[in-house]
C-alpha cells in the first residue's frame, strides 16, 4: 500500500483517523500499531510475522538491559552487552538473510565462474523475497537497544507502545528514521491540536503534489532512457538529469507526507530532507539527503569507528567504510556498492583538501552546478541494474559507445510537451521553491488555498495515472 | 549548553508554526471532507464493491487452513495460504479502483487535458506526429536492448522455443514458416521522431542476429519488413490510430509470403480453389490505440480511421471460413485477425488468412488469438491435439505469425513442446 493510493486515501486512512480519534484514548497505541500491521501486511502478509518477530527481540533486549544499573559512560554488565549484541546481531542477521542472501549466492557463484571453478558454484533455487522496509524497521528497531545500553532512553515496559513506535505506518517502509529517544517521550506524552493536523495536512499535499505532478513524469523519462539499449549523449544528460529529479522528489514527497500523517496523529518527525541540488559539496549534500540516515550512520557507525578522532588516514577510511555500507544498506547489487565508494571517495577528497578545493571558491550557482553533476552521474549506478549498463551508460553521458539505430526515436517520445513542462517545473520547484518545512512554517490563506488546489489536482491525477512507483519501497 | 538534535529542533519549530485565522480548520476540514466524502460516495453506489464482504473474506477461512495444511503440510502450506491471502487483497485493491466513480468521471476530462492539449502518452499509447499513435511497449522492443541479451524482459529464449517447435512439426513432416511482423515504428519512425529517415526501417538490435540464429538451426523464417516499406511507399503499411496494418500493408506482406513460400516449399502443390474477392466496402472504426487513449469516453468520430477492403469469398460465394481441410496451417494473433474477425470492428473475412488463401488458391486452417503470440496458439494447438483434434493432420506448412515485440516481452515457453495427439 502507498500513500499515493486510491486504496489508502479513501480507505485506509479515513480508518484510521476514526479508529484513533474515535476510540477511548488508551487504546490508540493498540489500533494504532494493528493498522500500521495492516499497512505492512497489504504488501505481503507473510511479512507481518517477520517484523513482529524482530520487535519482540528487541523489545527483550532493552527490558533486559534496563534490569541492570545502566548509569551513561557508566560499566556495562556482561547481561547487558548480550542483550545489545542480541538485539543488534539478530537485526543484523534478518537484513542480511532476506536482503543479501540472493546477492550473496550470485557474487559467489560469479567469482566461481571467474576463477574457472565452476563446480564450486552453488546450485540452489532458493531465492528469497525481500520484506518491504526491512532496511528501516531493522535500523530503527536496532537503534532503541543501542539508546537504552547508551542510557540515552529509558527501555520501554509497554509492549504495545514499542510495538507501535516499530511499525508505525507514517514512516514504516521508507522512513524517516526515527530515533527512539524522542519518540518515547511522544509516545508517553504528545499533542493533538488543530494547528498540527492543519500543518500536516498541508504536508500531505505538497507531498503528494510532489509525488505525483513532478516524481512520476521524471519517472517515465528516466525509465524510458535508462531501459533504451542504448541512447545519445542530449538524451542520456535528460534522462540522467530526470532520474535524478524522480529520485528527490520520490523520496522528499514520501518524507512529507510520513511527516504530515505523523502530525495528524500528533507525532513530529525531524525533516529528512533540506534541498539538497542546492548543495555546494558533496559534504554539504550529505547535510541535506536523507537526513535520518547520515545521521544515524553517523552517530552509530562512523563515531564508533572512531569518526575523525583517529588521525587523518583513519578519518578518510572511516568516511569510506560508511558510505561504503550505507550504499549496500541502499541495494544488495555491485551498483550500490560503487554509488557508496564515489560518495566516500568524495567526502574523503573534500576532506583533504580543505579550504583548497577550488569548488568552495566558485560563485553559488556553479559550485551548485558541480555538485549537483557530481551527485546526477552517481545516480547511475542507482538506477541501472548491473554494473555494466552502468557504465554503457557513463559511456553515452561522455557520446561515447555505440548507439543502436533505435535510439533514434528517442527523441519523439522524450520531448513531449507535457515530459519538457514536467522537468521545467521540476528544476523551477528543485532551485526556486522553497521546501516544504519552509513553506509551511508560516501558513497564510494564499499559501493554504494553494496547498488545497495542490491536493485536489493530485488527487485527479492519482485517479488517471498508471504510473507510480514509489523507488524507496525498494530498500 | 547541551546543542538540541533534530528531532526536539522539529518539535520547536512545529510548535512555532504560525498561521493565519482559521487556516488549520480549513484545511483540516478540506482533508476530511475529501477523504470521507469520495469514501462514502464510493460506498453509496449501487455497483460498488462489497467492501464488508471482500474485508471479511480477505483471509483464508478456518477451513481453506485446514485443507490446505493437510494437504500441503505446514510450511508450503503457509506459503500457499499466504499467496492466497495476498491475491485476494490485490483483487479487492483493483477492484475499488476500477469502480471507483471519481475515477470514472476524471479519467475521460484528465485524459484529453493530458493526452490532448499537453500531448503527454500513456502507459500504453506515445503520441507522433499528425495525428499518428504509437503502442508503447512495441516502442520498446525497438529501442529497447537486444532481446537476445540478457536485458530483454521477455521469458524464454524464441530461438529455442521455435527452433523445437520446427523439429517437433518436422517430425510429422511438416514445415514451420516464422513470420515476425514488425511493429509500425519500425516501418514509420519518422512518425515519431522526425530526424529518421522514412525509407530505413528501425528494427531491434537482436533482429538481425534473431534471423540468423533461426536460419543455423532450420527454422525458415520470412521477414516481411521490406515488403512492408514497399507497401508504405505506394500509399500505406500500416493504420496511423491503430497498432495493425492497413488492408494495403497486409496484401503486401501476404504477397510477399504467398511468393516465399512458394520458394521454399516446394512440397505444397498449386491451388486450384478458385477464391475471389467481393464487392469492396469502407469500414470506418476507432483504432485500438484511440481508444486506449482515451478509456471510459468514446472515440471521436474525426479520430477515427476509413479503410477500404474486400471480402474473401469460396467457389460457392461464400464468406472465406478457415478450413481444417487446408494443407496450411495458420498461427497468428491480433495481425491476422485484424480484417478477418467482426468483433474487432475492422470488417470480416478480408484478413491475413483469407487473402493467403485467395493468393495460394487454396483453403487455409488458422488458429488465431489476439495477444501473447509468444505462446497462445501453440498452446491451444497443444490443447486440441491432446482433445484428440488432430489439426495438424494433412498439413504441409505451419506459418508461426506473431508481432515482433513478442521477440522482447512474450513468454516463449522453450519447454512447450508439441503434443501428442490423444486417442480418446
Amino acid at each position: 500500500m502507498v500513500f499515493s493510493s486510491h486504496l489508502f486515501l479513501f480507505y485506509f486512512l479515513p480508518a484510521a483517523l476514526v479508529l484513533y480519534y474515535g476510540l477511548p484514548k488508551w487504546t490508540r497505541h493498540f489500533f494504532l500499531t494493528v493498522m500500521s500491521y495492516i499497512f505492512y501486511g497489504w504488501a505481503n502478509p507473510s511479512f507481518v510475522l517477520l517484523m513482529f518477530v524482530s520487535t519482540l527481540i528487541d523489545y527483550t533486549s532493552g527490558l533486559v538491559i534496563g534490569k541492570d544499573p545502566i548509569e551513561p559512560g557508566g560499566p556495562r554488565t556482561r547481561r547487558q552487552k548480550v542483550a545489545l549484541l542480541t538485539s543488534v546481531t539478530s537485526n543484523l542477521s534478518l537484513l542480511a538473510f532476506f536482503k543479501y542472501f540472493n546477492f550473496g549466492v550470485d557474487s559467489y557463484n560469479q567469482l566461481m565462474m571467474g576463477l574457472g571453478w565452476e563446480s564450486a558454484q552453488w546450485d540452489t533455487l532458493l531465492r528469497i523475497t525481500l520484506p518491504l522496509g526491512i532496511s528501516f524497521y531493522t535500523f530503527q528497531s536496532m537503534s532503541y537497544a543501542i539508546d537504552v545500553y547508551r542510557s540515552e532512553a529509558r527501555p520501554v515496559r509497554n509492549f504495545i507502545a514499542f510495538a507501535c513506535y516499530v511499525s508505525m505506518y507514517p514512516q514504516l517502509v521508507a522512513g524517516p528514521i526515527v530515533r527512539f529517544r524522542e519518540v518515547a517521550l511522544q509516545l508517553e506524552t504528545r499533542t493533538h491540536t488543530l494547528e498540527k493536523f492543519g500543518r500536516g495536512t498541508a504536508f500531505l499535499a505538497l507531498g503528494l503534489a510532489k509525488k505525483v505532478i513532478l516524481a512520476n513524469p521524471c519517472g517515465n523519462i528516466a525509465d524510458q532512457v535508462f531501459d533504451a539499449g542504448s541512447r545519445g549523449v542530449v538524451e542520456a544528460w535528460y534522462g540522467l538529469a530526470a532520474y535524478s529529479f524522480q529520485i528527490y522528489f520520490d523520496f522528499s514527497a514520501y518524507s512529507d507526507m510520513a511527516i504530515g500523517l505523523g502530525l495528524m496523529l500528533g507525532f513530529v518527525f525531524p525533516k529528512n530532507f533540506d534541498s539538497p541540488y542546492l548543495a555546494r559539496s558533496i559534504t554539504d549534500f550529505w547535510r541535506r539527503w536523507h537526513i535520518s540516515l547520515s545521521t544515524f550512520l553517523r552517530d552509530y557507525l562512523y563515531i564508533a569507528l572512531g569518526g575523525n578522532r583517529l588521525g587523518t588516514a583513519r578519518t578518510y577510511a572511516n568516511l569510506m567504510l560508511v558510505m561504503l555500507i550505507g550504499g549496500l544498506w541502499h541495494g544488495a547489487s555491485w551498483n550500490f556498492v560503487v554509488w557508496g565508494g564515489i560518495h566516500g571517495g568524495m567526502l574523503a577528497l573534500e576532506r583533504a583538501l580543505g579550504n583548497r578545493n577550488p569548488v568552495r571558491h566558485l560563485p553559488a550557482a556553479a559550485s551548485m552546478a558541480v555538485t549537483f553533476t557530481v551527485a546526477s552521474v552517481a545516480w547511475v549506478f542507482f538506477r541501472a541494474v548491473t554494473l555494466p549498463e552502468s557504465l554503457h551508460y557513463l559511456w553515452n553521458l561522455a557520446g561515447l559507445g555505440a548507439v543502436e539505430p533505435g535510439a533514434a526515436l528517442l527523441p519523439g517520445l522524450l520531448y513531449q510537451p507535457y515530459y519538457l513542462a514536467s522537468m521545467a517545473l521540476a528544476a523551477g520547484i528543485t532551485w526556486g521553491a522553497p521546501q516544504t518545512w519552509d513553506f509551511t512554517r508560516h501558513l497564510t490563506w494564499p499559501k493554504a488555498l494553494w496547498c488545497a488546489t495542490l491536493l485536489l489536482v493530485s488527487i485527479a491525477l492519482l485517479m488517471t495515472q498508471s504510473y507510480n512507483p514509489f523507488i524507496y519501497f525498494i530498500f | 549548553m547541551k546543542a538540541i538534535d533534530r528531532e526536539q529542533q522539529a518539535e520547536a519549530e512545529i510548535g512555532h508554526t504560525t498561521f493565519s485565522r482559521g487556516v488549520p480548520s480549513a484545511l483540516t476540514a478540506l482533508l476530511l471532507v475529501t477523504l470521507f466524502g469520495v469514501f462514502i460516495l464510493e460506498r453509496l453506489q449501487p455497483d460498488g464493491v462489497a467492501l464488508v464482504d471482500d474485508v471479511l473474506h480477505l483471509a483464508p477461512s478456518k477451513n481453506d487452513i485446514t485443507d490446505t495444511i493437510a494437504r500441503e503440510g505446514a510450511y508450503e502450506g503457509f506459503f500457499s495460504l499466504n499467496r492466497t491471502m495476498l491475491g485476494n487483497m490485490e483483487r479487492l485493491t483493483s477492484d475499488l479502483e476500477r469502480s471507483s466513480p471519481l475515477r470514472r468521471t476524471l479519467l475521460p476530462p484528465m485524459n484529453r487535458f493530458f493526452t490532448g492539449s499537453l500531448g503527454a502518452q500513456n502507459a500504453d499509447v506515445a503520441r507522433g506526429r499528425d495525428g499518428w499513435l504509437f503502442y508503447v511497449p512495441a516502442l520498446s522492443h525497438v529501442t529497447g536492448p537486444g532481446f537476445l541479451t540478457s536485458r530483454a524482459p521477455r521469458k524464454g529464449d524464441p530461438v529455442e522455443a521455435l527452433a523445437n517447435f520446427n523439429l517437433d512439426l518436422a517430425s510429422r513432416g511438416i514445415t514451420l514458416v516464422a513470420v515476425p511482423l514488425p511493429d509500425k515504428a519500425t516501418v514509420y519512425p519518422e512518425q515519431l521522431a522526425p530526424r529518421c529517415s522514412p525509407t530505413v526501417a528501425l528494427q531491434n538490435p537482436s533482429h538481425e542476429s534473431f534471423l540468423a540464429a533461426l536460419k543455423g538451426r532450420g527454422v525458415l523464417t520470412c521477414d516481411v519488413t521490406a515488403a512492408l516499406l514497399s507497401a508504405k511507399a505506394r500509399g500505406s503499411a500500416y493504420l496511423a490510430r491503430d497498432s495493425h496494418w492497413t488492408p494495403e500493408g497486409m496484401h503486401a506482406a501476404a504477397e510477399y509470403l504467398h511468393d516465399f513460400l512458394r520458394d521454399h516449399v516446394p512440397t505444397l502443390p498449386e491451388g486450384n480453389v478458385p477464391y475471389r474477392t467481393g464487392i469492396p466496402q469502407s469500414v470506418r472504426n476507432a483504432g485500438d490505440l484511440a481508444v486506449m487513449l482515451s478509456p471510459n469516453s468514446a472515440v471521436p468520430d474525426s479520430l477515427k480511421e476509413t479503410v477500404e477492403l474486400s471480402a474473401v469469398e469460396g467457389p460457392n460465394g461464400t464468406p472465406w471460413e478457415a478450413d481444417s481441410a487446408g494443407k496450411i496451417l495458420l498461427l497468428g494473433d491480433s495481425f491476422s485477425n485484424i480484417y478477418t474477425l467482426e468483433g474487432m470492428g475492422w470488417g470480416a473475412h478480408a484478413g491475413l488468412a483469407p487473402w493467403l488463401s485467395l493468393l495460394l488458391q487454396q483453403p487455409l486452417d488458422a488458429i488465431t488469438q489476439n495477444g501473447d503470440g509468444a505462446h497462445a496458439t501453440r498452446l491451444r494447438l497443444n490443447q486440441m491435439l491432446q482433445r484428440g483434434e488432430d489439426r495438424l493432420a494433412g498439413k504441409l506448412v505451419v506459418i508461426y505469425a506473431f508481432a515482433a515485440r513478442e521477440l522482447s516481452l512474450g513468454d516463449w515457453k522453450p519447454d512447450l513442446r508439441l503434443a501428442q495427439v490423444s486417442s480418446q
